[in-house]
């Protein structure tokens, strides 16, 4: 590996609840010390920030440290003497963060990037819309209900089953198979739960042919990482996770009222072009893989569109048995630790090639994370151990 | 508490005004006829600027669809469960007119069914383009 070239170091989670009585600039501090912690550098290392800072929820007024932690946030909380650069993404999750900290480390721009994504869940019923009036794009959406995020999400799944003929219940493997990952893991928030088919087949529906079960569940929580040069790397305390190829897109096609199933393979897949050209890699070459699930069905489109099976065949290959197929996220995801953006992604591709994950692939070299939805932003990542 | 009033805007009055008159009109580009719905500022076929709306034929097949729940939407307590469908109107691949389906029990609403414009009065304010089936669905 080039000395020159990024490599995630650290990374830490903040403690996750669905409801904690801390704020998320508490998890947010937490996670980023324990991500330096991980790594052994201090605040006064670090000389960047990269964050993906927006809010996880709808609120007409952040509060930074409260509804937001985005770099103001975290520049007032740590101090970060040394500070010398930072980005804010406006799209593209945690993972386009990370992105932009690997061409900072890599150009020179900085040294040392902390990067994290916090989630927050306060009190109330989540996403709930009250407003008397449909103002902007919304007028022609919202007078017939079509304004709750789980059924904006539901229109491009109903459209990929009825296009390939596929139905919901052929995911029921894949969700008993990800909650399995974490049953005995007490730092999930599903800890002592599994599921089993029937619980998916009888899981209440929130908007066909989305289910409870398909929804990641709102938590308080972050997930925190440091990036560094391969060079810096070689005198810390965790092996590092050098980044061989990236890419951060996943803007929307097409001017549509809905997201359109049609529309969003074509940026999925443009995404995946710029991931794996010039990487020198296929999918074949990655053991261990880290998918998008904040819907559930983001897992297997993004398996197609990473070119790890063929098109329609997304559901089948997430719901294979795990011997026949590459071990898929393998820490629970979103599905399995709560709604967190991506952090359970990328931290997974890390431990992995660090042998420290739960469900760890024996001699994984090769890791590929990835976040977002091709029409709101999306970034991946393949991770090498050399 | 009720269903959302949509809020015309310069962009889209001439929309809702057609609404009032029992007519569903699209923009359109007038340099090269691509359809764009909502309104967008510039055509992504041949980058024309110059739009104006015009009457479509209102007919369609259902693109994709969810179903709405008073549970989900309590401003919709008093008429969910309610079909919500993404219509693709014969006009142009693509063009998608959002709205629930009239006349029809929503779980018996499917993709890919043939559906035509119906006006629905919701007050003295303000109708909505809806959908309803229509017989050549076989």
């Amino acid at each position: 590996v080039s000395l020159t070239r990024a490599a995630i170091v650290g990374t830490g989670f903040s403690d996750v609840a669905r409801r904690s009585p801390d704020h998320l600039g508490a998890h947010v501090v937490q996670a980023c010390l324990r991500a330096l912690e991980d790594c052994g550098l201090t605040v006064s290392d670090i000389d960047g920030v990269a964050n993906y800072p927006n809010p996880s929820r709808p609120v007409t007024t952040a509060v930074d440290g409260f509804d937001v932690a985005g770099v103001n946030f975290v520049a007032r909380a740590l101090g970060l003497p040394s500070l010398r650069w930072f980005c804010s993404v406006a799209q593209g999750t945690v993972i386009a963060a990370l992105v932009e900290a690997a061409n900072a480390v890599e150009s020179g721009a900085a040294s040392c990037v902390l990067v994290w994504r916090g989630m927050f869940n306060p009190p109330g019923r989540f996403g709930r819309l009250a407003a008397p009036q449909a103002d902007g794009p919304n007028q022609f959406t919202h007078p017939y209900g079509l304004a709750h995020n789980v059924l904006v999400f539901a229109m491009p799944f109903s459209r990929y089953l009825a296009r390939y003929g596929r139905r919901r219940e052929d995911m029921a493997p894949f969700i008993v198979q990800n909650r399995g990952y974490v049953a005995d893991d007490p730092t999930s928030v599903f800890a002592g739960q599994p599921l089993t088919e029937a619980d998916y087949l009888a899981a209440p529906i929130v908007g066909p042919p989305l289910s409870l079960l398909d929804c990641d569940m709102p938590v308080t929580g972050c997930g925190a990482f440091v990036v560094c040069s391969a060079e810096r790397a070689r005198d810390l305390r965790q092996r590092p996770a050098y980044v061989k190829a990236r890419a951060s897109l996943g803007l929307p096609v097409g001017n549509s009222l809905i997201i359109r199933y049609e529309d969003l393979a074509v940026s999925g897949r443009r995404l995946a072009a710029a991931l794996w050209g010039g990487s020198g890699l296929r999918p074949a070459d990655v053991q261990q893989v880290n998918l998008y699930d904040g819907f559930s069905y983001y897992t297997p489109l993004w398996a197609e569109w990473l070119g790890f099976c063929g098109e329609g065949e997304g559901i089948d290959f997430v719901s294979a048995d795990v011997k026949t197929r590459v071990p898929l996220n393998t820490s629970g995801g979103a599905l399995g630790r709560g709604r967190l953006h991506g952090t359970p992604q990328l931290i997974e591709a890390v431990h992995q090639l660090q042998g420290r994950s739960r469900h760890q692939v024996p001699g994984a070299r090769v890791t590929l994370a990835q976040a977002g939805d091709p029409s709101h932003g999306a970034a991946a990542v393949i991770l090498t151990s050399e | 508490v009720s269903r959302p009033r949509p809020v015309p805007t310069d962009l889209t009055e001439p929309f809702w005004a057609a609404v009032g008159r029992g007519e569903l009109v699209i923009a359109r580009c007038q340099t090269c006829g691509r359809w764009e719905h909502p309104p967008f500022p510039v055509c992504p076929q041949c980058y024309g600027t110059k739009f104006a709306f015009e009457a479509v034929a209102g007919t369609g097949t259902i693109h994709s669809m969810t179903i709405l729940t008073a549970d989900l939407d309590p401003r919709f307590a008093e008429i969910a469960p309610l079909a919500v469908i993404a219509a693709e109107l014969d006009e142009q691949p693509g063009l998608i007119v959002v709205g629930n389906v009239l006349g029809a029990d929503p779980g018996s609403v499917r993709i890919g069914a043939r559906c035509a414009v119906e006006f629905e009065r919701i007050d003295d304010a303000f109708s909505l383009p809806q959908f309803r089936l229509t017989e050549d669905n076989s």
